[in-house]
């Protein structure tokens, strides 16, 4: 829903209410936090993935849904107390493991967004996540 | 969502910011793939209990949680750890993995959690009654407790499993109500006989219907609780399903679902793809852990035997288990036969090291799977009997 300049807006179902304003960090592949990220930097490791290198800090993650072991809400869990976890999450359809995550370390974590969002949203983007009133806003490019 | 009096407190804080926490999250899991409401459970069995599966950030959790003020309103009992406490040499525990599985399981004793240290919780440790809501975790005893219990379970994580025992609520989805119907009928042209038939059904089930509620149709059905275990765990491992039925009768089958069959073919291929090629120098039996009945089996085949010198052959159980093994002086006949009872942990969630040249050698499909899956070595399977046959000639 287009609105005006660069200003796009998508909804979703707010799993975990929050706000957060920042930078995006846009990927179409499922991410598993344990293995795939470094609990030790933040940083994503996983072999072949598209955001291998990238950094989770104070980002805005968007992504299809969570993968591999439950375990993994662990490892968000000590990386939001150290800091290095993303500030907002944003999901298509919310797995156990992202939402254990988010719901353990109070992270915004918005839910069901449509999947064009991927594509309309890239990594880099200025995007606010209100997800109390359920809403992805891209604010500017 | 609909809270009672207690649980508006519970939110509030009065009972801890664990218990907060905790509801927080039971609460969340109930909004996104329940009915939206929750259910007061009897019983908790959680998971992720050893260092080597959750690490310093679940070890980090659950130190923050009782800090919290955490303390499990249910029964609670907990999976298998890193290594048997009692003989941690066994599995090349250095001292900071010793440290840190110590450091979890005083954490869980502290929140009042029964350290039964096991998969089979249903034995002896937490035996569940036909028609309770449990919220446990591990898979195979969540689908023994539905299915062969007719208990009522979510198949829980770890972190959920311990929310729910902390708060004494889970959220209420399809597996805590008589909606829980058979979604596919699955004919067994097979023939099962042993434990290693059992577990490989299990796999090959969930390998073919990953995403479902089986009913099992097979020609004729004599086959122990202990046997259906290791068909539980089988289909544990391979699938996401949480329950099954087992009938005989055609009066039981369900129209209008999609149906499948599983043949003596599909059976030998699963098998034959971890088929005994080399001499095996670790041979592990007992995942799911072994009940009194299977220790006396064993116990009766290795008496006068000897396991060879360059072969480990271990045998695992709860610590329940083995205390009765011992009285009834089972444990000695296995300590000279050479063999390694062993309790509180498994192959797979310990931190035993193995080499490439090791060929592990098992009865049970699940650990064939996940030895394969999480080491490099050469695994293999063969019906019990062949497996201490294999250990001692």
């Amino acid at each position: 829903m287009p609105r005006g300049g660069n200003e796009v807006i998508f909804r979703g179902k707010g799993l975990v209410k929050g706000y957060f304003r920042g930078e995006a960090l846009v990927t179409s592949m499922p991410i598993s936090f344990l293995g795939g990220v470094d609990p030790l930097t933040g940083m994503i490791v996983e072999r072949g993935h598209e955001l291998r290198g990238k950094v989770l800090a104070d980002r805005v993650l968007i992504l299809p849904h969570g993968k591999g072991s439950t375990v993994g809400s662990y490892v968000i869990y000590s990386l939001a107390k150290r800091g290095l976890a993303p500030r907002a999450i944003a999901t298509l359809r919310a797995d156990v493991m992202i939402l254990t995550g988010c719901v353990i370390s109070g992270i915004p974590l918005l839910d069901g967004i449509p999947i064009e969002t991927l594509s309309a949203i890239r990594s880099g983007d200025v995007v606010e996540i209100d997800a109390s009133r359920g809403i992805l806003r891209r604010t500017s490019r | 969502m609909k809270l009672s009096k207690m649980e508006k407190l519970m939110l509030k804080g009065r009972y801890g910011e664990a218990c907060k926490r905790a509801l927080e999250l039971v609460i969340a899991i109930a909004e996104s793939y329940g009915y939206g409401e929750l259910v007061r459970i009897r019983g908790a069995h959680i998971s992720g209990i050893s260092y080597k599966n959750i690490g310093d950030s679940g070890l980090e959790y659950i130190k923050d949680l009782v800090e919290g003020g955490a303390k499990v309103r249910v029964k609670t009992t907990t999976n298998p750890c890193g290594f048997d406490l009692d003989k941690p040499w066994l599995f090349d525990v250095d001292e900071g993995f010793f440290k840190k599985q110590m450091e979890i399981i005083r954490l869980l004793k502290e929140m009042g959690a029964k350290l039964s240290l096991t998969c089979t919780p249903y034995y002896v440790d937490n035996r569940p009654r036909r028609g309770d809501h449990i919220a446990w975790a591990e898979s195979s005893a969540v689908i023994y407790a539905n299915s062969v219990i007719g208990a009522y379970t979510t198949r829980e994580s770890g972190p959920s499993a311990l929310a729910a025992a902390i708060t004494g609520r889970s959220a209420l989805t399809r597996d805590h109500t008589d909606e829980r119907k058979p979604s596919i009928m699955v004919n067994v042209q097979a023939k099962v006989f042993d434990y290693l038939d059992w577990s490989l059904l299990g796999y090959v089930v969930g390998k073919l219907a990953p995403d479902e509620r089986p009913l099992l149709r097979v020609k004729r059905v004599t086959c122990s609780s202990d046997e259906l275990k290791c068909f539980c765990a089988g289909l544990g491992a391979s699938s996401t399903t949480s329950i099954f039925w087992l009938t005989t009768s055609d009066y039981n089958v369900v129209q209008g679902v999609k149906r499948i069959k599983v043949t003596h073919r599909d059976l030998r291929r699963a098998r034959d793809e971890w088929a005994l090629t080399r001499r095996p120098t670790l041979v592990f039996i007992g995942c799911p852990h072994c009940s009194l009945r299977e220790i006396k089996e064993i116990a009766k085949e290795l008496r006068g035997k000897r396991v060879k010198e360059d072969i480990k052959l271990f045998i695992s159980t709860s610590r329940s288990i083995y205390a009765m093994a011992s009285e009834l002086g089972l444990v000695e006949v296995l300590e000279r036969a050479r063999a390694h009872l062993i309790k509180d942990t498994c192959l797979i969630v310990s931190p035993i090291k193995l080499s490439k040249n090791d060929v592990v050698l098992t009865d049970s499909a699940k650990t064939a799977y996940y030895a394969e899956t999480m080491t490099n070595v050469m695994v293999a399977v063969e019906g019990r009997r062949k497996c201490l046959e294999e250990a001692t000639k």
